[in-house]
């Protein structure tokens, strides 16, 4: 089993993150200080650690330290609310594969999670399969029976991250979110990411015969296995 | 207009007026006693003529030293014993020149026959005096004025030296220091004045630091709960048998908390801008910038069918923190396309010195200025109405100029700075 290690002093962030990530098939393993954490790090073969810079008794930075001297397997995610190019830097150059800025949306933390666990582990998950889809996420194709789905890079991303967070409700926020960044913000996105959502819906279902995204009422989308 | 030159007019057209007045008072005065003196003269003259006119007509001067200043003609009838004083011109036969003078003017009978009697007096040397005096008075007037313009010019500086320092100490004055400290003058009404704004800088700074305070904890403690909010708003999201109104309630907590966060991330951003987070230095390369914010809203771009057209050499540089660019032009892209018309045009032009956009959009409800303050927003904007008054506090802070005009339905955003000779490695 994948097992994580998040490292966040907030109870109600950390109880919603293993909510979310739990039924995903990961196990958690959470730490809400710095000593705790480090009392952690060696306990279990982690697949990725989730560590929030900003601790009650330490810096977040000087974990990230001590797992690459430590030469620790798993990817290391920041989370953290200091939101400027010199703290990603500063994070990403400590050692850390990913730098997320809070307030984030489960599913793009969960995307992620993914994506570092695949970059930095074995290559057995190199390739995601979802109801007979051949992802290729380095590539960036999708191969069904065979045959391969012609998509554009943004259609390929809203699909990963759908599969990526597969049977939850995704908003039409967050996967902005996500294809875009948080510059999108402010702008009229609805009907970027509709037009976006039905291009693909459509060659989906040309090749599979069935619409497999649903619609969530209001403006979420969800993707479902059989 | 400075204050020294406001008082120099007032001072000088005063002194001008009065001593003009009293050139003229003096000039008539002067004539008019230098006419009296003439005229008792003259009256003495004719009184001697009165006394024996024969003698005078025969050719016997007796001594008089008038007899080259009469003229005497036979006339006809003799108007009576009429006689009066006026102003004539005589010219002098040998050059031509002529010469002011007194006449008087009367009649006498002698030996039956009427005769009129002219006696005159040159002018010349009461006129003289006149001018003279006048002469001294202009100088007097001149050498006045040139007095008080070297007073202006030298004592009202000194006199006024505390005060000027005091302008110059408030034009240098930012509330993010400490209040100001200005030394005490020796004149009581600006030792009056320092103390007054010595206390009501202290009172801006104070409640500078306090907003500044407020503001960071308030950005910062928020953050987590917002967090919370969110993410919470997710997970219900995802549990089972909800109705369509109770996620069309969860979506609209999350659309809430993902507004608020991002007021909250750019508050906290305009915060750091003000309290110089950013270093002031640095080299910024705007086309690449813009290129990759252009390729983010690409298909915003042909969603509202703009049309885009720009001109961004790559090797242009900005002396400023790089980040802080990134944040600048971001914003302007974006701001050029959100705020556009369908069909519209949007024009990019990077120069040496400048960059300027240029779109189509809806009129301005506000003059453009009011767009650099926060929170005001376009017409059918969706934002926060931070992103003009990001534009401007980067601009400030990077020592650019950025100015927003509105004409003939396009909007212009033109931003300058100074080149500077740097290398790139």
């Amino acid at each position: 089993m994948i097992t994580l290690l998040i490292i966040e002093d907030e109870k109600s962030l950390l109880e919603s993150m293993v909510s979310y990530l739990e039924p995903g098939g990961y196990r958690c393993m959470t730490a809400g200080t710095f000593h705790d954490a480090l009392k952690m790090i060696d306990r279990y073969d982690y697949y990725c650690f989730v560590v929030d810079l900003n601790l009650p008794d330490g810096d977040g930075l000087k974990i990230i330290k001590l797992l690459k001297e430590n030469q620790a397997k798993g990817g290391i995610i920041v989370i953290s609310a200091r939101d400027t190019l010199n703290d990603r830097i500063l994070g990403l150059q400590t050692g850390a594969d990913d730098y997320l800025v809070k307030p984030f949306d489960l599913s793009e933390l969960n995307a992620r999670i993914q994506s570092v666990i695949r970059r930095t582990r074995y290559t057995g998950l190199n390739h995601l399969i979802f109801r007979g889809l051949v992802i290729d996420p380095e590539e960036k194709t999708a191969v069904l029976n065979g045959e391969q789905l012609d998509l554009t890079r943004k259609e390929f991303e809203m699909l990963m991250y759908l599969i990526t967070n597969k049977n939850r409700v995704i908003t039409k926020d967050a996967i902005a979110e996500h294809i875009w960044g948080d510059s999108i913000y402010g702008t009229d996105y609805t009907e970027m990411v509709y037009t976006h959502m039905k291009n693909l819906r459509k060659k989906l279902q040309i090749k599979t015969g069935t619409d497999w995204i649903q619609t969530v009422y209001g403006s979420g989308y969800r993707i479902a296995e059989e | 207009m400075k204050l020294q030159s406001q008082s120099s007019i007032y001072l000088s057209s005063f002194s001008l007026i009065v001593f003009m007045i009293t050139g003229v008072v003096l000039y008539s005065l002067l004539r008019k006693l230098s006419n009296d003196e003439l005229d008792s003269i003259l009256r003495q003259e004719r009184t001697e003529v009165l006394s024996n006119p024969e003698l005078l007509l025969i050719g016997n001067q007796a001594g008089a030293p008038f007899f080259s200043r009469l003229i005497a003609t036979e006339i006809v009838k003799s108007p009576g014993d009429k006689e009066y004083f006026y102003d004539s011109v005589s010219v002098v036969k040998e050059s031509g020149e002529k010469a002011a003078i007194r006449c008087l003017k009367f009649y006498k009978s002698v030996q039956d026959q009427p005769i009129e009697f002219i006696l005159f007096k040159s002018k010349l040397p009461a006129q003289q005096l006149v001018h003279q005096i006048i002469f001294s008075v202009s100088m007097i007037a001149f050498l006045f004025l040139l007095g008080i313009y070297l007073l202006n010019r030298f004592a009202f500086r000194r006199i006024w030296r505390d005060f000027y320092d005091t302008i110059q100490a408030l034009d240098h004055y930012d509330p993010k220091q400490k209040a100001l400290e200005l030394p005490a003058s020796r004149i009581n009404e600006f030792r009056t004045l320092n103390e007054e704004i010595e206390k009501m800088t202290r009172r801006v700074s104070d409640t500078y630091d306090n907003l500044n305070n407020f503001t960071s904890h308030t950005t910062h403690e928020i953050q987590t709960p917002l967090a919370v909010i969110r993410l919470k708003s997710e997970l219900l999201m995802q549990t089972s048998n909800l109705d369509d109104e109770q996620l069309r309630l969860i979506e609209s907590i999350g659309d809430n908390s993902r507004h608020l966060s991002q007021l909250n991330r750019s508050l906290a951003l305009l915060f750091k801008i003000d309290h110089h987070h950013y270093s002031s230095s640095g080299i910024f390369l705007p086309a690449s910038g813009i290129l990759r914010q252009l390729d983010n809203l690409n298909e915003l771009i042909e969603l509202k069918e703009i049309k885009l057209s720009t001109i961004l050499p790559p090797e242009i540089t900005v002396p400023m923190d790089p980040s802080l660019g990134d944040i600048l032009v971001h914003n302007l892209v974006k701001n050029a396309i959100v705020h556009n018309l369908q069909g519209g045009v949007l024009e990019i032009e990077l120069k040496h010195g400048s960059l300027r956009f240029t779109n189509d959009g809806p009129e301005p409800l506000h003059p453009t200025d009011h767009y650099f303050a926060e929170f005001v927003k376009g017409r059918y904007s969706k934002g926060l109405g931070l992103g003009l008054s990001l534009i401007k506090r980067i601009c400030e802070v990077s020592g650019l100029i950025v100015k927003y005009t509105f004409d003939k339905g396009l909007h212009q955003i033109v931003v300058t700075w100074t080149e500077k000779n740097i290398k790139l490695e």
